[in-house]
């Protein structure tokens, strides 16, 4: 892991340093930023240990903890309310058991939501991973869920 | 910048381009309300409090935010304004705890004056966080907080160290330090900066908690180092409860740094010296004044009689005020009569003034601070100021964002390597070598200042003939540093077109001391770089006086202002004020006096605010040297080591409890003010000596320090035009101050040098006293850390000591690795005279053959390591260079305190 | 009419990231497994209500097959496909910025041919600003603000180096033109910052899009590296970085992205000093919205008397409206400025579905105005939608249908802005979390009139006080939920 840390960090040289980039590199290699790596990150970057916190907790994307092997981004944007999309979204949480920003107990999924995925013209809309999944009802919002073990 | 007109309200108000309406608005003496603007600050435009109406425009801008042109209309005051401001105050007592205590008073006054009745939310979700207490001197309650970021700001743009950030967003906008982990064990330096600028009191100061808001403050100058910030005491019932940094002060401009901000609370410690103590055998007994101090004349009496004035020497205190300096070579040279007297100067920068005396003629930093501002180039060499020298430090860091380049030239790499272009990584004692080096590059280069050569210097082709041997790759086989760096120094330092230069310890504490420093001065004159805004040479002069002290003759081999002791005029003078003739006989400086101690010829000595048997070199002769006199008398603080070889331990009071002046590293003589009446009935330093003089049969007395400083200026040149009356001008006053009502002098040399010319003085590479051999194969440098002073009797009483609770040697890993020592574990330390023990911790802040210690613990006897060599011309001791083994000694590992593992990261 | 493998057939499926999501890649595959088919992957023409759409060439144009399933491939060719021109949603548009989508291969480089910036090299960096000023091209990111000035200003700013900046946060749910833009034809957006470039003299640019759009980041960075190998961005000395955002909507905010750019916490500077003046690293910076910079290829090409010609009196040109929500046809729609909303959402876009009642309207994101029937004349351009005290933001219009709770709805919004609040300013950090709070009172029956006057008080406080446009434009789906369908609210009280 700290070699890997360090591998990623090379790859991030940047003047003047960039601390997000680095921060969205590190979340791709590790799937989330490991809060204990960033006195590591800042002194890389030449930055202080406050800097790379800050710049942390501003990004939604930006996760501290490990997340679930596939990531459910739900749209509720306005298309999509518009379209009612809550009575999928209860569907799923349902069936997932957790609510925004959790994780199933099995590991599997981290739900999150999104403003947004800029398929509003095929709204309810959510992904899972890089797939996206268009007009989206309480019934196949669960039938999604099996193309991703 | 363009003068322009603006309207306030329908007033007429003269502001600058450039500013916004609240920064013109305020220096008109209008105050537009705010809360998240200060004048320390960049604009940010946060609370919104600010906003104003522009006539001609929409909406309702920030005025903290929106710069002037000329016709501006403004309205600040109107009752949709005012609803808004309620309104926005409302959102923030919404979000504050419940509680009215707890609230932020600043926020409810501005409610009430805005009309803010009841907060009509019902239920608000509210702040809540846990409160950070772990700094020792001030707190955080992030429920009081506004996310201004005002703190966050300071840290950035005042201080520069970026110890804390905004964290999350939205409604849960709050600070954190670091990682999230508090400020005591974050990157913060307490310099208090975000404790000042936080206008909500969720950063406050513990000890205002506790004791209260003050009731009064009082103004006075810091009596740590020889920045000479200036501070406005707060007392709340005749205790003190805060300092806080004057915004409008030429030298600190309302920053600080811990020790002066903070690190004062030893006054308050219960190990102070309360009652003159005396020594009955092994036991140590309370005296009342009036006997303690007619012991001393007893003794001084008896010796004087028995030996000649001759066998008695003071020790000065160059952490004391000028004027009990003056007071104490007056008393030895007029009431004892001898010349021996010197102050801890010796020890510290004197290899400065022996340098700068050859080739300037004079013994200061010839520039200002604020001549950071004006600078092009830095060049930093032998002085670590983001420790040292704060506030300088600070500056330094400010001015680099700026534009400001720099140079470091140091063995370590210190905290400002990072922002340096160049990093000069030489080795210990070599920088004649470097700086001769440097010159040589200028010159075959061309990039030398011709003109200002012919004009105002002198010696040139003698100093060629030496210099033109220092070709680079000689350079780089003695200092180990490259030539493309030498290069790369050498032309940012001379086409710069305003380069200037700041020293310190590593430049004076060598063998050949004043050599780098006459080198050093040679690049000046080579460049031109000298005698305007800038430039200059400038010594980062290390205690709070050791400049003053100097000025005013706590020296033996000169009388105040480095007048010669037998110059007949000055011999006349000084007869006719003091109505005593001078004493003709050089005296000893400090390490002559240990010598003339163990040779019998020093019988009494006073030393005053000193702690030679801890901070000189080579321990135990000065231990064996002090255990020979026979009186010792000492005053202090605190019962430091040297109290320890007293026969009579005399309190002293410190800087908040008389009045007097000091001299900072700048020449600017600045008034120190008493605060608080002395504690314990203690007499002050001044007194005291005046007392001793008395009965010694030499009536001293003065009616307050301002007659003493009187008397200073009568008898010395450069001072002769300081009176009280003018130092209370909110500046002070740089000498030379000729004439009363002259304002001072900012940049010395500007038409021609104090000796006339300046003069190349050639100055040829000699190696330290001490070399690396198979036996020692480290070189030790020895130096300070942020947190503690010196002696460390005054900051290892205060809560300083939470943050660093020892020495260390910081040793290079691979070092470490090599000799299997792991961070923290104690290891032994051997030179040539001495073997100590101390916990190492490795740091990639030294080079691999170096170690690095501070000498502000005297457990472990530091100094002992050190020879008595000493700088040739100046006596200056040679503590920066010493040859030692390391050695492992089987043991657990042990913690080193936070602070410093993360100082050495 | 054309029986399978009876002769080589080309056939063209969108490879736009909507499309895909209606099944556009698995159409495709099927096709591709046919023999003598080759399937060609253009963009999309943004009537995504069609897709997965199958088109191929007939002498009178493109036809195409609607909504195709993939299990209907196999015979699909037996069926007759629909011609273009005889679908109103395409037929009726006046497409210029997106005038090739259906049809070009979005990384086919030499297909494209940059001819605009053919055209652009041969003018002197200040023909450019002029033809752009005279052209009138208004920002199509939000605040409307003339692209020409913009760029003069940068031009004239004597500070080195200067920066294009591609606004492609896209921030607004409900519209999705610069994805269309990034998928389907990254090299218009390039072309335009190169002109720019020359313009104000920059030499590096960065795009700044929306990590939520994974595919439009991967297009865009396999069009800089096809335009860097074939010496297009070199010849134009100038270059593009792809940046990437990390889902912060404050981030489209001009400034917030600067900061985000460099690497920072995305909070919003305080103008002036404009980016144009001291932007990226405090260095004059245009920053345009994808949609502006992708029309200046076309007023470059066709003239500013183009442009002139198209749209209203303060509104010139075409804009690319994203219709979304409870909408029967939705899709892309470029049109001129001037038709009314009621054109667009029955015209265009076919009313409502069947069994839907229409309520409400809301144009220009979660910050624009909700409109009621009764406003569905207003006309769409900058400054009609603006006296109509609304916004037309980046053109996204979603449809409400009456089964929305208006309540709800304006508490959605201001959870929005409570969640996307950068937290600068005070208005919109506190403010926006206590509207939500009101609001949330009156869902759970819990509000007083009180309330309700406190609720438009603290709207005014965020519309005057915010620093920014979010805070300060938050208020208005509140306002104008609570101005036009005050039952909604009333039978909570
Ligand atoms: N916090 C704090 N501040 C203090 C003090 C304190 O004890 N603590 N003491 C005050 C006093 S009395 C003084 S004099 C000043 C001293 O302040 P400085 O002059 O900064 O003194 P040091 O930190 O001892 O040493 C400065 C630097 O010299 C470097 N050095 C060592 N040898 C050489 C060499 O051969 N060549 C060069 N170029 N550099 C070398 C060291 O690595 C070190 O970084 O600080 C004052 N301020
Ligand atoms: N190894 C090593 N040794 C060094 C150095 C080094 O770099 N390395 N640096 C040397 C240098 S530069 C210096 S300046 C010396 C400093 O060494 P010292 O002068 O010994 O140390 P300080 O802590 O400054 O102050 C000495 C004493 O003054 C007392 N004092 C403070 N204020 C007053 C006052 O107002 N009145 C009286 N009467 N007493 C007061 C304090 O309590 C303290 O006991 O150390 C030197 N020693
Ligand atoms: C809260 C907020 C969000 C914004 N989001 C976007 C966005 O996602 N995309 C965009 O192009 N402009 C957005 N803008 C507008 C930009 O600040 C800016 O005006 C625009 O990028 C300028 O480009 P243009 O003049 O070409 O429109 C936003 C503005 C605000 C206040
Ligand atoms: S005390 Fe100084 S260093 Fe520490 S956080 Fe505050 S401003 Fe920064
Ligand atoms: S701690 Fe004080 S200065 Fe810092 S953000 Fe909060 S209120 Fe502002
Ligand atoms: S920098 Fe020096 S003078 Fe200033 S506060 Fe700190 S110790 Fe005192
Ligand atoms: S506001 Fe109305 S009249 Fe004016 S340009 Fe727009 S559509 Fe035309
Ligand atoms: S209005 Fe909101 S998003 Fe804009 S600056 Fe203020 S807090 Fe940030
Ligand atoms: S609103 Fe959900 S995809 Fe755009
Ligand atoms: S003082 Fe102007 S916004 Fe805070
Ligand atoms: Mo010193």
């Amino acid at each position: 892991m700290v070699t890997t840390l360090d591998a990623v960090l090379t790859r991030c040289r940047s003047s003047p340093p960039n601390i997000l980039a680095t921060l969205q590199q590190v979340q791709a290699a590790f799937g989330f930023v490991p809060l204990e790596h960033v006195p590591r990150i800042a002194a890389h970057l030449g930055v202080t240990d406050a800097d790379v916190r800050g710049v942390i907790s501003f990004y939604h994307d930006l996760r501290t903890s490990p997340p679930g092997r596939h990531i459910i981004r739900y749209c509720l944007g306005d298309s999509c309310r518009a379209k009612h999309t809550e009575r999928a979204l209860t569907a799923l949480t349902r069936r997932l058991r957790c609510d925004f920003g959790e994780t199933t107990t099995d590991g599997r999924f981290t739900l999150t939501k999104v403003y947004c995925l800029g398929h509003c013209a095929l709204s309810p809309t959510m992904m899972i991973g890089e797939e996206t999944y268009a007009q989206l009802t309480p019934r196949s919002v669960i039938t999604a869920l099996q193309n991703h073990p | 910048m363009n003068s322009v007109t603006i309207y306030l309200d329908g007033q007429p108000i003269q502001a600058t381009t450039g500013q916004t309406i609240w920064q013109a608005a305020r220096a008109a003496g209008i105050e537009i309300p705010a809360l998240c603007a200060s004048p320390n600050l960049k604009p940010y435009g946060s609370c919104r409090v600010c906003l104003c109406e522009i006539e001609g425009q929409r909406g309702f801008p920030a005025s903290c935010t929106t710069p002037v042109r000329d016709g501006l209309r403004i309205r600040t005051d109107s009752l949709a304004l005012n609803q808004l401001r309620r309104n926005i105050l409302e959102l923030y007592l919404s979000e504050q705890p419940e509680d009215a205590l707890s609230a932020s008073d600043t926020l409810r006054t501005l409610a009430s004056r805005f009309g803010l009745q009841r907060i009509r939310y019902r239920r608000p979700k509210r702040r809540q966080y846990a409160r950070d207490e772990s700094n020792p001197y001030f707190a955080f309650d992030p429920n009081k907080c506004i996310a201004c970021a005002r703190c966050v700001r300071a840290c950035d743009e005042i201080q520069g160290t970026f110890a804390i950030t905004m964290y999350g967003r939205g409604f849960h906008s709050t600070v954190v330090a670091g990682n999230d982990v508090g400020f005591a064990a974050s990157h913060c330096v307490s310099c208090g900066a975000c404790v000042k600028e936080c206008p909500t009191g969720a950063l406050y100061e513990k000890a205002i908690a506790e004791f209260g808001q003050p009731t009064y403050v009082t103004r006075t100058t810091c009596a740590y180092c020889g920045v000479g910030c200036n501070f406005d005491v707060g007392v709340r019932a005749g205790r003190i409860v805060s300092m806080r940094p004057v915004d409008a002060s030429p030298v600190n401009w309302g920053h600080a740094c811990v020790k002066g901000r903070f690190g004062w609370d030893y006054i308050y410690s219960e190990d102070r010296l309360k009652k003159p103590l005396r020594r009955v055998g092994d036991r140590w007994i309370e005296t009342s004044w009036d006997e303690a101090l007619d012991l001393v004349v007893r003794e001084f009496r008896r010796i004087r009689d028995q030996y000649g004035p001759d066998a008695l020497a003071g020790i000065s205190s160059s952490r004391g005020t000028n004027e009990e300096n003056y007071l104490m070579q007056k008393f030895m040279r007029c009431a004892v009569g001898t010349n021996n007297v010197d102050n801890c100067a010796r020890v510290c920068h004197s290899a400065t003034v022996s340098g700068m005396m050859e080739v300037f003629g004079t013994w200061a930093a010839t520039n200002s601070l604020n001549d950071i501002e004006q600078a092009k180039l830095l060049f930093l060499i032998g002085a670590n100021p983001t420790e040292g020298h704060p506030v300088t430090g600070a500056r330094i860091k400010r001015a680099i964002r700026r534009g400001l380049k720099l140079i470091v030239a140091d063995p370590r790499r210190i905290e400002l390597c990072r922002y340096a272009e160049v990093h000069l990584q030489l080795r210990p004692g070599t920088n004649v070598a470097l700086l001769n080096g440097l010159a040589h590059i200028i010159v075959r280069e061309g990039w030398h200042n011709r003109e200002f050569i012919a004009r105002r210097t002198e010696n040139f082709d003698a100093w060629w003939e030496v210099v033109q041997q220092y070709t680079p790759e000689r350079v780089e086989a003695i200092t180990g540093v490259p030539p493309d760096r030498l290069y790369r120094a050498a032309e940012l330092y001379a086409t710069s077109g305003a380069s200037m230069s700041a020293h310190g310890l590593g430049m004076t504490e060598h063998k050949y001391g004043s050599h780098g420093v006459m080198a050093l001065c040679n690049l000046a004159l080579l460049t031109g770089n000298v005698g305007r805004p800038g430039t200059g040479i400038n010594p980062l002069r290390g205690q709070n006086n050791v400049q003053g002290s100097c000025d005013v003759g706590s020296m033996p081999i000169y009388f105040t202002a480095y007048q010669k002791l037998n110059d007949p005029a000055v011999r006349q003078k000084f007869l006719d004020v003091t109505g005593r003739p001078m004493p003709e006989r050089p005296g000893w400086k400090i390490p002559q006096m240990w010598d003339a101690a163990l040779a019998g010829q020093l019988r009494g000595l006073w030393v005053i605010g000193y702690d030679v048997a801890q901070t000189d070199p080579n321990l135990n002769k000065v231990h064996r040297a002090l255990r020979q006199l026979e009186f010792l008398v000492v005053t202090d603080l605190f019962f430091n080591e040297t109290c320890r070889f007293a026969h009579l331990v005399l309190p002293a009071a410190s800087f908040l409890e008389k009045d007097g002046t000091f001299t900072n590293g700048e020449r600017r003589i600045q008034r120190v003010r008493k605060v608080i009446e002395p504690m314990h009935g203690i007499i002050p330093d001044g007194e005291q000596i005046c007392r001793v003089a008395t009965g010694l049969g030499y009536p001293m007395s003065y009616r307050s320090a301002a007659d003493v400083m009187e008397e200073v200026a009568r008898l010395t040149p450069p001072l002769s035009g300081v009176r009280y009356e003018n130092l209370d001008n909110g500046f002070g006053l740089q000498w030379p101050v000729p004439a009363v009502n002259h304002p001072g002098t900012p940049v010395m040399h500007t038409e021609q040098f104090t000796r006339g010319l300046g003069h190349f003085a050639p100055v040829e590479y000699q190696p330290p006293g001490e070399e690396p051999t198979e036996e020692f194969p480290f070189v030790l440098v020895t130096g300070r850390v942020l947190h503690h002073y010196n002696c460390g009797a005054q900051t290892r009483h205060s809560k300083l000591i939470e943050f660093v609770n020892q020495d260390v040697l910081e040793i290079h890993p691979l070092d470490a690795d090599e000799l299997g020592v792991r961070h923290g574990e104690l290891v032994r330390l051997v030179s040539a005279r001495a073997a100590i023990e101390l916990p190492a911790a490795l740091s990639e802040r030294v080079a691999p053959g170096q170690v690095f210690t501070t000498f502000h613990f005297p457990d472990n006897r530091l100094n002992s390591l050190l020879s008595s060599s000493a700088d040739i011309l100046s006596s200056c001791p040679e503590y920066k260079v010493v040859a030692v083994r390391v050695e492992k000694i089987s043991a657990k590992p042990r913690r080193v305190a936070d602070v410093r593992a993360r100082v050495l990261a | 009419m054309i029986a399978p493998a009876a002769k080589p057939q080309t056939v063209y499926v969108a490879d736009d990231s909507t499309a895909i999501a209606a099944g556009a890649n698995r159409v495709a595959a099927e096709l591709s497994r046919l023999p003598n088919v080759r399937v060609v992957r253009t963009s999309s023409r943004g009537a995504f209500f069609l897709e997965p759409m199958v088109e191929v060439d007939t002498p009178q144009g493109r036809a195409a097959y609607l909504n195709v399933q993939p299990r209907e491939v196999p015979g699909l060719f037996r069926k007759k496909p629909v011609p273009l021109a005889r679908i109103p949603f395409l037929a009726k548009q006046t497409r210029y910025t997106f005038a090739r989508f259906g049809e070009n291969e979005p990384l086919d480089l030499a297909g494209y041919g940059f001819r605009a910036w053919q055209k652009a090299r041969e003018m002197s960096p200040q023909q450019i600003l002029a033809e752009i000023k005279r052209a009138n091209l208004r920002g199509r990111g939000g605040a409307a603000f003339p692209a020409g000035i913009k760029w003069q200003t940068t031009a004239d700013t004597p500070t080195e180096p200067k920066y294009i900046v591609a606004n492609a946060d896209e921030g607004d749910p409900g519209t999705y033109a610069d994805r269309m833009i990034l998928e389907g034809e990254p090299y218009r957006l390039l072309e335009g910052m190169m002109i720019a470039a020359r313009a104000v003299g920059a030499r590096q640019g960065y795009i700044y899009i929306r990590s939520e759009y994974p595919a439009a980041i991967q297009k865009m960075r396999a069009a800089i590296a096809q335009a860097r190998e074939f010496g297009v961005l070199s010849e134009s000395q100038f270059d593009v970085d792809v940046v990437v955002g990390a889902g912060a909507y404050i981030c489209g905010e001009e400034t917030a992205l600067l900061e985000s750019i460099e690497g920072k916490r995305g909070m919003v500077r305080y103008k002036p000093p404009f980016p144009a003046v001291e932007g990226l690293w405090g260095k004059p910076t245009v920053i345009n919205n994808v949609i502006t910079l992708a029309t200046v290829p076309d007023i470059i090409l066709r003239g500013a008397d183009w442009h002139l010609s198209l749209g209203t009196e303060t509104s010139k040109g075409t804009m690319p409206l994203q219709l979304a929500g409870q909408i029967r046809q939705p899709g892309l729609v470029e049109v001129p400025f001037g038709l009314t909303l009621e054109e667009v959402i029955y015209d265009f876009g076919g009313g409502l579905p069947r069994g839907c009642r229409f309520k409400a309207v809301q144009v220009g994101g979660p910050l624009g105005a909700l409109f009621p029937a009764r406003l569905l004349n207003t006309r769409i351009c900058f400054d009609a939608l603006a006296k109509a005290g609304g916004i037309l933001g980046h053109g996204g219009i979603v449809v409400y249908d009456d089964q929305t709770d208006m309540v709800q709805l304006a508490h959605h919004f201001m959870e929005f802005t409570a969640n996307e609040s950068c937290g600068k300013c005070t208005p919109c950090r506190i403010g926006s979390t206590r509207a939500s709070e009101l609001l949330q009172a009156v869902l759970d029956g819990d509000a007083v009139p009180e309330d309700i006057a406190l609720l438009r008080e603290l709207g005014d406080t965020m519309k005057n006080g915010s620093l920014c446009g979010l805070g300060a434009m938050a208020p208005a789906p509140v306002l104008t939920a609570l101005e036009y369908f005050p039952n909604d609210f009333g039978r909570r009280l």
